[in-house]
C-alpha cells in the first residue's frame, strides 16, 4: 500500500492533480462555512462590486457574494457528478465483468447492448429524461449515471479478458473456488487500478455534463446553484460584465483539469508498473 | 466484402430496433404518466385523452412499445403540441443548421488537431511537445459552452467582429448565392471555432498516439532508408495510414458532437436541431422530442455503420481479425 502511494506521488501529473484537487476540496467544503457568508444573502445597494476585500471576487447582479457563490456551486457540482460517476462506474463494473466472463455470444449482446447507449446522442435524452419532472438530486444523478456507464465498461471488459487469459485464473478455476471469491480475491484487485483511474476521467467529463445541463435549466434549480447555472446568471449580464464569466470558468478548469490529470497520471503509473513486471 | 455489408446491415437494423425500444422504455422510467407530465397546465383534459389515444397510454406497455416502434419505423412521430406541424418536417428542417455546423466544427477541429499532433508527434518529449501537451489539456477540460460564451463575450459583443445570433437574417435579404455562404460562414465562425476547439483536443490526444506509433514503424524507418524527403514521407506514408484510425474516432464522437452542438446552438441562437429540442422542453412538447432524439440516433446509427463499412474497404487489416466474424460461421 505505501509502495503504491508513493508510486502514484511519484508520478508528476498525480502529484499535482492531486494537490489541486485536495485545495479545491478544502475550499470548497470549509471556507463557506467559516466567512460565515450566505451565498444567497441579497445585497442591492452593492451590485456589480469590483473585487475588494468584502466580497474577494466581487459581486453579482443583486449584490451577492461571488467568492462564496462560486465555492458552493463548485461543491455541489463536485457532489453531483462524484456520486454521478461512482454509480456509473458500479453500473460498469456489473456489465463489465459479467460480459468479460461470459461466452462469446452473451459478451457480444451486452457489447452491442452498450454500443446503442454509446450511439445516444446523449443531451437529447437527457432533456427528455430530466425536461418534464421537477428537480429532485437523486434522480438527477440516476438520470447521469445510466447514460455514461459505457466507457468503464469497455475498460472492464477487455482487463478482466486478460485476466481470463492468465494462468494463475485457470489455476484457481482448476481448485474449484467458489466464483465470488474468484472476484473479490482475483478479479477486483486486478482492476481497481484501472477503476480507480476510469473515476477520475468519468469525473471531469461528469462535471461538464451536469454544467452543461444546468446550464440550459434541466439540472440544479434555482435555490441552489451550481457552476452551470451560476455561467446561465453570467449570461444575461449587462455587456462589459464579464467577471462572472471568466470566473466560473476558471472554477470549471481547474476542477476538471485536476480529475483529468489525476486520471491521465494513474494510467501512466499503472503501464510503468505493468512494464516492470 | 458481401458478407460483411449484409452482417454489418443487420447488426446495423437490429440495433436501431433495440435502441428505439429503448429510448422509449428510458422515458418510462422517469416517474409519472407520460400524458400528465408532458401536459403544461394551460392544457384540458380532452387534449389530454387525445394524447393518451396517440401515445396508446391505456394499453399495456408491450402495445405501447410496438405502436411506437410501429410509427417511428414510417418515421412518423406525431404532431408538435406547439405548432401542430409534423415533427418529421420541423426536425429535417432543423437538422441543416446543425449539421452545417457540425462540418464547420469538425473542420476546425481537424486544421488544428493534425498539425499540433504533427508536431508534438515528431518531437516527442521537447519543449513544443510539452507546451502543446499543456495547451491542449487546457482546451479539453473546457466545456465548449463555456469557450462560446467567452468568445461572444470578446469578439461579438466588445470587438463587434462577429454577429451574435440571427443566423438567417441574410436569407430576407436579396442577394448573391456567395455572399450568402460568406455570411452563413460569418455567422457560423464563432459557434463552430468554439465546438471545434474541443474536438481539436480530442483529435490531438488521439491523433498523437497513433501517430508516435505510426512513425516508429519499420515502413517509416524504411522510407527515411530511401532518403525520401520528410514532406514526401508524412503525406505517403503516414497520413493514408492515420486515415482509418481517423474514420474510427469519428464514429465514436458523432453523439459527442450532436450533444456538444445543443449548448452552443442555444447560446448563438441558431435555428438548430439543439435549440428546437431545448424549446420544445420548455414548451412541454413531447412528440417533438422524442421525434428528435429517434432521429438523430437513427442519423448516428446510419453515419456510424457506413463509417465501419469505408474503414472495412480500405483497410484490408480489418478485414481478417474482425472481431465479430466468429459469427458469420
Amino acid at each position: 500500500m505505501k509502495l503504491i502511494c508513493n508510486e502514484i506521488w511519484r508520478n508528476k501529473r498525480c502529484r499535482s492533480a492531486g494537490l489541486i484537487l485536495i485545495t479545491i476540496l478544502l475550499f470548497c467544503f470549509i471556507l463557506p462555512g467559516v466567512m460565515k457568508i450566505d451565498p444567497t444573502h441579497q445585497d442591492l445597494s452593492n451590485t456589480f462590486d469590483s473585487v475588494s476585500f468584502r466580497h474577494l471576487l466581487g459581486t453579482d447582479n443583486l449584490g451577492r457574494d461571488n467568492f462564496v457563490r462560486l465555492l458552493t456551486a463548485t461543491r455541489q457540482s463536485l457532489l453531483i457528478s462524484l456520486s454521478a460517476s461512482l454509480f456509473s462506474i458500479f453500473i460498469g463494473l456489473i456489465i463489465g465483468v459479467t460480459s468479460g466472463l461470459s461466452n462469446t455470444k452473451t459478451d457480444f449482446l451486452w457489447m452491442r447492448f452498450s454500443d446503442i447507449f454509446l450511439a445516444f446522442p446523449k443531451f437529447f435524452v437527457f432533456i427528455l429524461m430530466l425536461g418534464f419532472t421537477n428537480f429532485s438530486f437523486l434522480r438527477f444523478i440516476f438520470v447521469l449515471a445510466i447514460l455514461s456507464w459505457m466507457e468503464p465498461a469497455k475498460i472492464i471488459r477487455t482487463e478482466i479478458k486478460t485476466i481470463k487469459g492468465s494462468l494463475y485464473y485457470q489455476a484457481a478455476l482448476c481448485q474449484g473456488i467458489h466464483p465470488f471469491r474468484i472476484f473479490h480475491t482475483i478479479l477486483l484487485p486486478n482492476i481497481i487500478s484501472i477503476v480507480s483511474a476510469a473515476f477520475a476521467l468519468q469525473t471531469s467529463s461528469m462535471v461538464i455534463i451536469e454544467s452543461g445541463l444546468s446550464f440550459l435549466g434541466l439540472g440544479v434549480q434555482a435555490p441552489q446553484i451550481s457552476l452551470g447555472t451560476l455561467l446561465n446568471q453570467a449570461r444575461t449580464y449587462p455587456i462589459n460584465n464579464y467577471s462572472l464569466i471568466l470566473q466560473t470558468g476558471f472554477f470549471m478548469l481547474i476542477t476538471v483539469m485536476a480529475f483529468h490529470l489525476l486520471g491521465d497520471g494513474l494510467k501512466d503509473v499503472i503501464n510503468k508498473a505493468r512494464f516492470q513486471k | 466484402m458481401k458478407k460483411i455489408i449484409l452482417y454489418r446491415l443487420i447488426v446495423m437494423v437490429s440495433m436501431l430496433i433495440a435502441g428505439i425500444i429503448l429510448l422509449f422504455l428510458l422515458v418510462k422510467i422517469v416517474p409519472g404518466s407520460s400524458t400528465t407530465k408532458f401536459l403544461s397546465t394551460g392544457f384540458n383534459i380532452e387534449r389530454q385523452r387525445q394524447l393518451e389515444h396517440l401515445y396508446s397510454e391505456n394499453q399495456p406497455l408491450i402495445q405501447q412499445v410496438f405502436s411506437w416502434l410501429k410509427n417511428a419505423a414510417v418515421l412518423d412521430f406525431g404532431h408538435s403540441l406547439q405548432s401542430g406541424r409534423e415533427v418529421t418536417s420541423i426536425i429535417f428542417q432543423s437538422l441543416k443548421p446543425t449539421i452545417g455546423l457540425i462540418l464547420l466544427a469538425t473542420f476546425w477541429g481537424l486544421l488544428i488537431g493534425f498539425p499540433t499532433a504533427l508536431l508534438s508527434a515528431l518531437h516527442s518529449h521537447s519543449k513544443t511537445d510539452h507546451i502543446l501537451s499543456f495547451i491542449m489539456v487546457l482546451l479539453f477540460s473546457l466545456p465548449a459552452f463555456w469557450l462560446g460564451l467567452f468568445l461572444l463575450q470578446f469578439f461579438s459583443l466588445q470587438f463587434g467582429w462577429f454577429p451574435s445570433s440571427q443566423l438567417f437574417l441574410y436569407r430576407t435579404e436579396n442577394i448573391g448565392i456567395l455572399r450568402q455562404i460568406a455570411g452563413m460562414l460569418h455567422h457560423l465562425f464563432l459557434p463552430s471555432f468554439s465546438l471545434g476547439l474541443g474536438l481539436a483536443a480530442y483529435f490531438y490526444k488521439y491523433f498523437k498516439n497513433e501517430l508516435i506509433k505510426i512513425l516508429d514503424s519499420e515502413h517509416i524507418l524504411a522510407a527515411k532508408a530511401f532518403g525520401l524527403p520528410p514532406t514526401k514521407i508524412i503525406f505517403y506514408h503516414v497520413i493514408p495510414n492515420l486515415i482509418p484510425h481517423f474514420l474510427a474516432l469519428l464514429t465514436t464522437i458523432t453523439p459527442i458532437i450532436f450533444s456538444g452542438s445543443v449548448t452552443i446552438e442555444y447560446i448563438f441562437a441558431i435555428p438548430g436541431l439543439g435549440r428546437t429540442l431545448v424549446q420544445a422542453a420548455t414548451a412541454r412538447d413531447m412528440p417533438l422530442i422524442m421525434g428528435g432524439a429517434a432521429i438523430t440516433f437513427l442519423l448516428v446509427m446510419v453515419l456510424n455503420t457506413l463509417l465501419e463499412l469505408i474503414i472495412v474497404m480500405i483497410n484490408p487489416q480489418t478485414r481478417s481479425d474482425l472481431p465479430d466474424e466468429t459469427y458469420l460461421q
